[in-house]
């Protein structure tokens, strides 16, 4: 599978100060989430720090585009600090607020996004356990290669786990979000910020480690890194990365 | 009990996560939805479900009655005063 990626913009706690590596290690006590200037203040007091990171990734990376692109959003967990929140509320028989209730739902983000956007194009919204950012770019490659769309706008999101839920960590910790244009590969040159890539994956089933990156981060590294192939593992699969050297 | 006027506003100023609103900001006589304020339909859900806990007051959710009570800071006053007299 081949596909352009423009335009990736990545935001994480600390991203200001800090490499991805030594945010992970600092933690998250305190945060400074967007600002989110371009949301009116009336929308934008409802929206969670998960949704500002999301938002924010998702806004820089159509900055430059006019039409409106299809959405794939993808996130393991969702707004999980939001839908622990409201399980607890239910748990403990309390009313639910009906505005977290309404946000909580896995599309909410890219719904925001669309509302905020004036954006009528389609929208998917997927969760695929450790494999959930590749398995986003799989669906976006499904919709560029049913020719619905030349251009899908790809957001990831994960924020980390609430303490209720660390106890089932398999994976480091970060709170990230990325955002991306991806088109089929063309005749056309590579804009600037523009690379090609290719990727494929096999099955392979391996016992789960803990201290590994979330494959988002470990893309993200590998794509504004130097380096040319990398593979990503998760529990279930093997996913293999390489660029396309265009530079001829 | 001018208090109470007081207290409602505070309430929806914490409820609807107002950041940038203080209680002067809000007038008595002026609509809170729409107009005014600029609240809207899940707003509406949210400070009926916050009136409800905290004055433990029923509100039927569909009634014309009840637009009323949220039309304006004097009418939710009126609408409180008298449900927990």
């Amino acid at each position: 599978m081949n596909v352009n990626i423009r335009h990736l913009n990545d935001w994480y706690a600390h991203c200001d100060e800090l490499t991805i590596e030594q945010a992970i290690l600092l933690g998250e006590d305190e945060i400074t989430w967007p600002k989110l200037d371009f949301v009116p203040a009336m929308q934008r007091r409802r929206l969670s720090p998960f949704a500002k990171m999301a938002l924010l990734v998702a806004n820089n990376a159509v900055s430059e585009i006019t039409k409106d692109l299809p959405i794939v959003f993808s996130s393991r967990h969702g707004d999980l600090p939001k839908t622990s929140k409201l399980l607890a509320d239910l748990a403990d028989k309390n009313a639910l607020s009906p505005t977290a209730f309404g946000l909580s739902v896995h599309n909410a983000i890219p719904s925001l996004f669309s509302i905020l956007t004036n954006n009528k194009q389609a929208i998917n919204a997927i969760s695929a356990g450790q494999d959930s950012f590749m398995m986003g770019l799989i669906d976006v490659y499904a919709r560029l290669k049913s020719g619905i769309a030349e251009e899908v706008l790809f957001i990831y999101a994960d924020q980390q786990l609430p303490k209720t839920y660390l106890g089932f960590q398999d994976e480091q910790q970060l709170s990230h979000a990325i955002a991306m244009v991806v088109s089929l590969p063309s005749e056309q040159k590579l804009a600037a910020d523009e690379q090609q890539i290719t990727f494929n994956f096999e099955y392979c089933r391996q016992s789960a480690t803990t201290n590994s990156m979330p494959a988002s981060l470990l893309f993200s590294q590998w794509y504004n890194s130097q380096q040319q192939e990398t593979v990503l593992s998760s529990s279930n699969y093997k996913w293999f990365l390489s660029k396309h050297d265009t530079t001829v | 009990m001018a208090d109470l006027k007081i207290e409602l506003k505070q309430l929806i100023i914490d409820t609807l996560d107002l950041e940038d609103i203080e209680i002067n900001d809000i007038q008595d006589d002026e609509a809170l939805f729409i107009d005014g304020l600029g609240l809207d339909s899940i707003d509406a859900l949210e400070l009926g479900l916050a009136i409800k806990k905290t004055y433990n007051v029923k509100i039927d959710a569909n009634s014309e009655e009840t637009k009323q009570h949220f039309s304006s800071i004097n009418a939710l006053y009126a609408f409180v005063k008298q449900a927990k007299a």
